[in-house]
């Protein structure tokens, strides 16, 4: 069964179409991957769904309810996990949720009840007296997160929970996601990150300039790349023509240079490779590593768009 | 209700900021305390004198009751000294109990035509033993108009009945139509020193002190405060992205709003009664004896420094801009409106803006019922702060954004 239908949204700030025109389906009980670069439009399409945005044209139906229609519905079977830690520093944890169970009309006795289980489930049932701007950058999110809980809505949404923050914290919240996910929640996750969209997500919708670009499983979307490899070189003193003088290598598809980063998109990875370095000598850039991949996500996005997520 | 989850949610996180706990209850003290105690002997004079409030319970619907009502109560001379109201008696009886009006006067249904008759009546007073002296203002006011009538219709009839002997035709109530005016010739001495024995009595029983001037000043400068700190967290949940967790709850947004400026008011609710307390534990000041009006005027205040936190958010772009905006608007009313220094110290061009200042009139309001003044003397301040509010609710509900 579907919970999310979204159809033909668009979203237009001014003259600027930030979400033009996408459509897509959420199964209930899959994790939904949106994969994007910054301004792709993801944040925007989240908000549509929150209903914190009118659409500009088009729909979207959650749990069968219309998101122009029935906003109050939709708002009940939704818990929205905003980027920033949108909750009252000076209050402690359960006062938020106290507070947040509240917003959604939820008796004190519930909210109680709840709150010890949602608590248990991101680990911080030992902190839940603390005001929460005592807590560390990792319990904060977490707790961010355990406030969208409060109400158990059947979908979940996360908008690039991950942003800026540290490795241990982020494989915390993943791990948190999935589990959320076992017990039966719905996951809409957007990132610009595709490791963890591929750890992650069953789906994935890669958006860019508004666009969904490409969409299902990770194993179809690799495959839009065909049998392609990707190198990626870590090097320094990376020369202005270094571009130029690897397009002229036969079956060199694609290059992309970000920093100290260069990757190639070729149908025969490991037989381009030395052609590849020797032109990198001749120009004398500094190779740190190499390293010849199966395509991932990233290989996707340059594939489709000449453009790296991480630009 | 959702709504007012939110404001208590609100007046929790103000009682945990120390910074708004300093500024919101800590400074006016503080300040009240310096400025009152520095400023001793600035203020024994005074404010104008205040009103007498009257309520008149009028049983006959005779010729002479009316025109003691409309002509000599109401008329020129007396409307100087006397706020008067027509009401039943057991509402007339309330007020005076609880000490809002200083006195009743119940006119009996005989009264017209038993002067008619040159029969003895009279008008009764109930005084409130707290007011004693307005309360005799008021009776020397009906013993005088009851005598001076009767004498005068005794005159009339008589120079009536001696013209009809003469022959000449002349209606009796043709003549009692001047009545009126004649009794006010008379009587306009008396009320000049009526006048003159209350503005005495005011000057030596009920002048302000500088603490009552202070602690009427800065309770209102400092609630004024809770809208510059009510602005900043709007904008604050705006920024936090609070407000758009609680926007993508099942909430309409107006009620999101509507809690916010809830939880301002409840906060100056609170300050006022604190200040109020706290004065008249510590330093015994004296806020008058009208209680409706304590109740009713810091409520209209309170509204309008709401009405003001919308406005404040509304033009505000950044948190930043709210601390400078509000500080511009609080320091300017409060100079302007009295709360720092009388307004008659101010040239009379600046005097003309405190009349656009919250703090003038809440503080007029407070100043009349410190001294002694009822809640209907103060009624235009509680009108124009009402209507301040409106000003700032149209104005800043129209420009709010929720982006
Ligand atoms: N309130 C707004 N007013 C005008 N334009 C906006 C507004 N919000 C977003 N945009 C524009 O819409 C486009 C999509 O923005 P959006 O925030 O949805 O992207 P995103 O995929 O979430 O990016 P990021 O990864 O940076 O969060 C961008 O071009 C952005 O500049
Ligand atoms: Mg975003």
């Amino acid at each position: 069964m579907n919970i999310v239908e979204v159809k033909n949204l668009s979203k237009k700030y001014n003259s600027n179409l930030a979400v033009d025109n996408i459509s897509f389906d959420v199964k209930e009980g899959e994790i939904f991957g949106l994969l994007g670069p910054n301004g792709a439009g993801k944040s925007t399409t989240i908000s549509m769904l929150a209903c914190l945005l009118e659409p500009t044209s088009g729909d979207a139906f959650i749990d069968e309810k219309s998101v122009r229609k029935d906003p109050m519905g939709v708002k009940k079977v939704i818990g929205l996990i905003p980027q920033d830690i949108a909750l009252y520093p000076t209050l402690s944890a359960k006062e938020n949720l106290h507070f947040w169970g509240k917003m959604y009309g939820l008796s004190g006795s519930v909210i109680k009840k709840r709150s010890r289980e949602i608590l248990e489930i991101v680990g911080l049932s030992e902190r839940a007296k603390d005001r929460i701007d005592t807590y560390s950058g990792g319990m904060k999110r977490r707790i961010n997160i355990a406030a969208g809980l409060i109400h158990r809505p059947k979908l979940i949404m996360l908008d690039e929970p991950t942003v800026g923050i540290d490795p241990q914290t982020r494989i915390n919240i993943l791990e948190t996601v999935i589990n959320l996910n076992k017990m039966g929640m719905t996951i809409i996750y957007t990132s610009h990150y595709m490791e963890e969209v591929e750890m992650l997500c069953n789906r994935i919708a890669i958006m860019n300039e508004g666009k969904i670009i490409a969409m299902g499983t990770k194993d179809e979307l690799r495959m839009l790349v065909g049998g392609k490899d990707i190198i990626r070189i870590d090097a320094t003193d990376i020369h202005p023509r270094t571009s130029e003088t690897l397009d002229t290598i036969d079956d060199v598809d694609k290059i992309k240079i970000i920093k100290n980063q260069i990757e190639i998109l070729s149908d025969y990875g490991r037989r381009v490779l030395s052609s590849v370095i020797s032109k990198l000598n001749e120009l004398d850039v500094k190779i740190d590593s190499v390293k010849v991949q199966e395509p991932d996500l990233e290989s996707v996005f340059i594939h489709l768009t000449g453009k790296s997520l991480r630009e | 209700m959702k709504l007012i989850n939110i404001a208590l949610k609100d007046v929790k996180i103000v009682f945990r900021d120390k910074m708004a706990l300093l500024i919101l209850l800590a400074m006016p003290f503080i300040l009240m305390t310096i400025m009152g105690m520095a400023l001793g002997g600035l203020f024994s004079k005074g404010p104008e004198l205040s009103k007498i409030d009257v309520a008149v319970v009028n049983y006959d619907d005779g010729k002479v009751s009316e025109d003691f009502i409309e002509e000599i109560l109401k008329g020129d001379e007396l409307s100087k000294l006397l706020n008067v109201k027509e009401m039943d008696k057991k509402r007339a009886m309330n007020l005076v109990r609880i000490g809002d009006i200083s006195s009743v006067i119940i006119i009996p249904s005989d009264f017209t035509s038993q002067i008619m008759k040159n029969k003895s009546t009279e008008m009764k007073v109930y005084g409130d033993p707290g007011q004693e002296i307005r309360a005799s203002i008021v009776r020397s006011i009906t013993n005088a108009y009851t005598n001076k009538v009767s004498s005068v219709m005794v005159g009339v009839r008589t120079g009536w009945e001696s013209l009809t002997k003469l022959g000449k035709k002349t209606n009796l109530t043709e003549i009692a139509r001047y009545i009126p005016f004649m009794i006010n010739e008379m009587i306009e001495k008396d009320v000049e020193d009526l006048v003159k024995i209350e503005e005495e009595n005011t000057s030596q029983k009920e002048s302000l002190s500088s603490m009552q001037y202070y602690a009427a000043g800065m309770s209102t400068m400092f609630v004024l405060f809770s809208a510059m700190f009510g602005a900043d967290s709007i904008l604050k949940e705006r920024d936090d992205k609070t407000l758009a967790r609680l926007l993508s709850s099942p909430m309409k947004k107006h009620s999101v709003l509507g809690g916010k400026l809830l939880g301002i008011f409840i906060i100056g609710i609170l300050q006022f009664t604190a200040y109020i307390t706290a004065t008249k534990l510590i330093f015994n000041v004296n806020w008058g004896r009208s209680i409706i009006g304590l109740v009713l005027l810091p409520i209209s205040t309170v509204l309008a420094t709401t009405g003001m936190t919308i406005f404040f958010a509304s033009i505000a772009k950044t948190r930043n801009a709210v601390g400078g905006i509000s500080q511009i608007f609080i320091q300017s009313m409060s100079a302007l409106g009295g709360s720092m220094f009388p307004t008659s110290l101010l040239p009379p061009w600046l005097r003309f803006f405190s009349n656009f200042t919250i703090n003038k009139w809440s503080m007029d309001g407070f100043l009349s019922l410190m001294s002694g003044a009822g809640v209907i003397s103060i009624s235009k301040s509680i009108i124009v702060l009402l209507a301040i509010a409106l000003v700032f609710f149209i104005l800043g509900i129209w420009r709010f954004s929720y982006e």
